[in-house]
């Protein structure tokens, strides 16, 4: 679950040194990421079904 | 426009990453203060509120866009989702809820709150001049820097809690750290 926290940190990263195209790539995988590990956790991890 | 200028859509967003700020330090103080390790479904809540960080913080750095606010809402979006399921798994009377509460309300219920004020306050910094937003001052710088280590203390907190995988439903200790304690032997 790591992940999309490492994502957004490269994100804030590249906003820092001013590469907004980059951050705005990672900033999507953050989202992508995040959206990924709630549906793992909805239907796989609970056994509840979205 | 001119760097720094004052301008009342550059404020807001200054006000809005404060606020993303203090949300995430609280969590931080309940974990590291109060011994609350987050759950799953928190660390989720977290990562969507960074979402909204960004984008405020994109707005600092470059100026204000339709692109940044829209990368903002999707995650308090997202945020949202995340939260009112967390408040539909412990709504039935009885139940305790997870955690611990402020002013009454769980964490999780006052995420919820946060995600919806943070929309309707990004819908309304759109509707403002876009001028003025970019601002490299040393409170923007202040408060960015303050954001970037909160996301750096994030990554660590979870990769000492999780590991790479999931997290535990109800955590009690830092599986991560654990492990890696086993692996390397000290």
């Amino acid at each position: 679950m790591f992940l999309p926290f490492l994502t957004a940190l490269i994100a804030t990263l590249c906003v820092w040194y001013e590469r907004r195209i980059l951050a705005l790539s990672f900033t999507g995988m953050t989202l992508i990421l995040l959206l990924v590990w709630f549906q793992f956790h909805a239907t796989t991890h609970l056994n509840i079904s979205l | 426009m001119r760097a720094n200028s004052f301008s009342l859509a550059g404020l807001g967003n200054l006000l809005a990453l404060l606020a993303v700020n203090a949300s995430l330090s609280y969590a931080f103080f309940d974990q590291l203060y109060l011994g609350e390790l987050p759950c799953p479904l928190c660390l989720l809540q977290r990562v969507a509120y960074v979402l909204i960080g960004i984008a405020l913080m994109l707005n600092i750095r470059f100026g204000a866009h339709g692109a940044h606010y829209g990368w903002g809402i999707l995650g308090a979006v997202v945020g949202m989702a995340v939260s009112l399921r967390q408040i539909l798994l412990h709504v039935m009377p009885g139940d305790a809820g997870f955690g611990n509460t402020f002013l009454e309300l769980h964490f999780y219920t006052w995420a919820f709150v946060g995600f919806f004020c943070l929309i309707a306050a990004q819908a309304i910094l759109m509707m403002l001049p876009s001028g003025g937003v970019r601002n490299h001052g040393w409170f923007a710088k202040a408060l960015v820097i303050w954001f970037i280590l909160l996301v750096l203390a994030n990554v660590i907190s979870t990769l000492l809690e999780c590991g790479i995988g999931p997290c535990a439903d109800d955590p009690v200790t830092y599986d991560g750290f654990l492990w890696l304690r086993q692996r390397i032997g000290f």
